[in-house]
């Protein structure tokens, strides 16, 4: 049971190397985060592409023309929840991908759309890339598709490998008492940081 | 050599499990949310806190942390018809108080996050230079934990390649994972966002 248990702690750990390097990156950025309004970011790229919208349809179906129009590579269609109506009444809304996203205005009176592009740096690429969920990437390109499945695994690998971590020092070396000490220390940060913030 | 690097596996994985584990359950929650309830339950209380005092909402604010308990963050300040609004947050609870200035009555709605809900809060908590100090004690575990992941990754690579009877089973495992996350990482990378 022990060697098994090993085996599958070591594989699970092989198949999920490069993934779980994406999330120590995207913790260590989410971690150390400078606030709001320290953070600076590469400007926006601005560009006006022509967009007439039909008269009569809803928020809903005008953003999904818009997105039948752009076509961003890697994005997906706007969901209901993510639209908006700026300070003029313009519907606006955003396509996300892995690589930044695009800020989308529909300027109606004018027959066009306002389009601002802002890309990732390498480390938000990252950070990005962990937030690629498979629930988010439906009907969306195959590259974020299968990081989408490569992501939902890796979530069930870590748990079972936080799991089966625990299963092999217990089976192996239960008394050794600096790696009680670890897990005392942890477990007792994480409790008492849970059961304050409560 | 593989001893110690073997002990440092061990000790950041054990000192990282609850953590790993809390990151873990609360993707789990985000990425199939139907199968958990995360609406929070929601109470209403009034406090007498005086009128005039829609010109100072932070005044207010601390007020309330002071002399009626809340704990949290002041943020989405913003006048209202009758006085103004303000939230108060810490993960898991949020107050949403409306202090009327005429009355000088502050109606507080409690919404507090059932056990997913908490766990997903705490998954996005980030940065040192919050107000509540606890989110920002949660935020250096987080950046610990993270480096911690880095080094469970690069120490187990290591104790898999010492173990010679798993170097061709692993290695297949491991060359198939890189060739498709990397492809994949440089596939998107590669397109203009």
């Amino acid at each position: 049971m022990n060697g098994l248990i090993k085996k599958l702690h070591m594989y699970t750990g092989l198949l999920n190397f490069s993934i779980l390097l994406v999330f120590g990156v995207a913790g260590l950025l989410a971690g150390f985060q400078p606030a709001p309004e320290k953070r600076t970011r590469p400007p926006l790229a601005t560009r006006y592409e022509p967009f007439a919208a039909p008269p009569g349809l809803t928020d809903q179906e005008v953003a999904d023309r818009v997105y039948q129009h752009l076509r961003p590579p890697l994005g997906g269609p706007v969901p209901d929840f993510a639209l908006r109506r700026d300070a003029a009444q313009n519907l606006s809304f955003n396509f996300y991908t892995p690589n930044g996203f695009q800020r989308v205005v529909v300027l109606e009176k004018e027959s066009r759309l306002l389009v601002e592009t802002q890309p990732n740096d390498i480390w938000h690429f990252f950070s990005a890339l962990h937030e690629t969920m498979m629930r988010h990437t439906a009907g969306r390109e195959w590259p974020v598709r299968l990081w989408g499945y490569y992501n939902e695994f890796a979530i069930w690998s870590l748990i079972g490998m936080a799991v089966s971590g625990v299963y092999l020092w217990l089976s192996s070396r239960p008394g050794y008492w600096p790696a009680v000490l670890s897990f005392a220390a942890g477990g007792g940060i994480f409790l008492l940081l849970y059961l304050l913030t409560r | 050599m593989y001893r110690w690097l073997r002990n440092t596996h061990l000790f950041v994985g054990l000192f990282s499990c609850l953590f790993l584990l809390m990151y873990g359950v609360s993707s789990v929650q985000m990425s199939h949310n139907t199968w958990f309830s995360s609406k929070p339950s929601t109470t209403e209380s009034r406090v007498a806190l005086g009128a005039g005092g829609a010109g100072d909402p932070r005044a207010l604010a601390r007020r309330l942390m002071e002399e009626h308990g809340l704990r949290g963050e002041i943020q989405q300040i913003r006048a209202t018809a009758a006085g103004c609004a303000f939230r108060i947050v810490r993960p898991g609870t949020v107050y949403d108080i409306d202090y009327a200035g005429l009355s000088g009555q502050a109606h507080i709605k409690t919404h507090v996050a059932a056990f997913m809900g908490m766990l997903n809060r705490l998954h996005h908590i980030g940065g040192l230079w919050h107000d509540f100090g606890l989110v920002n004690a949660w935020a250096f575990f987080l950046g610990l934990v993270s480096a911690g992941l880095v080094v469970l990754g690069l120490t187990g690579i290591y104790l898999w390649f010492k173990i010679h009877t798993e170097r061709l089973a692993g290695g297949i495992l491991l060359a198939l994972s890189l060739g498709y996350s990397l492809t994949l990482m440089v596939w998107m990378r590669a397109v203009a966002p």
